[in-house]
């Protein structure tokens, strides 16, 4: 893929992951040209819509960390 | 020689050495989020990205693999293509369902061998050179 996508995923979530974390614990995100464009209970279902909507590029998609998930992981 | 430098991200105020990297699905690439992990010998992906891609994990070659807490955990390994800034490669990648941790590894084998990787926490940088 183009890897200046990929840099700027990266560089768009080094900023907002802070309050992705806070604002969507637990839920499924998809992140598309500097937003978040949909949430979800599971990969797949967020993955299916996305097929749906045949968006360019690929959106990210993760599931946001809950604060004991952090605690396990940090 | 390329050298790519990437931030560490912040959540509820620490520091994570997590990086965006592409994975090839069925003739598709997917960005996804990985925790840089030295202890994973392989990386190690959770499931629910191939189920949404329509991936069948499953056709690999099923092993297993011990976690944190000393069980063993059934991980379906291929050889897949992965990207890091410009540069693609094939690497043993896992799937399983069962992996515990919120996000997805990126392993040592066909990485750590490629990159020379530097944590550099305290000016909050990742650099990554081959």
């Amino acid at each position: 893929m183009d890897a200046f996508i990929l840099q700027q995923y990266d560089e768009w979530l080094a900023d907002h992951m802070e309050e992705i974390v806070e604002q969507y614990p637990s839920q499924v995100v998809a992140i598309h040209e500097g937003h978040i464009i949909y949430t979800g209970e599971s990969e797949e279902d967020v993955y299916r819509w996305i097929r749906k909507k045949a968006l360019t590029p690929m959106p990210l998609v993760f599931r946001v960390p809950r604060p004991e998930d952090l605690n396990v992981i940090l | 020689m390329p050298l790519y430098v990437l931030r560490y991200k912040r959540m509820q105020g620490r520091l994570a050495p997590i990086i965006t990297v592409g994975i090839k699905l069925e003739e598709t690439w997917y960005p996804i989020e990985t925790y840089i992990d030295s202890g994973a010998a392989y990386t190690l992906l959770k499931a629910g990205i191939a189920e949404g891609a329509g991936f069948d994990y499953r056709a690999g070659h099923l092993t297993s693999c011990q976690v944190g807490d000393g069980n063993f955990i059934p991980v379906y390994l291929h050889e897949l293509e992965l990207q890091i800034g410009s540069e693609r490669f094939v690497a043993p990648v896992g799937f399983s369902e069962r992996l515990g941790v919120v996000f997805h590894l990126l392993g040592r084998d066909g990485v750590f061998s490629r990159f020379k990787i530097c944590f550099q926490e305290q000016q909050r940088l990742l650099t990554l050179e081959m």
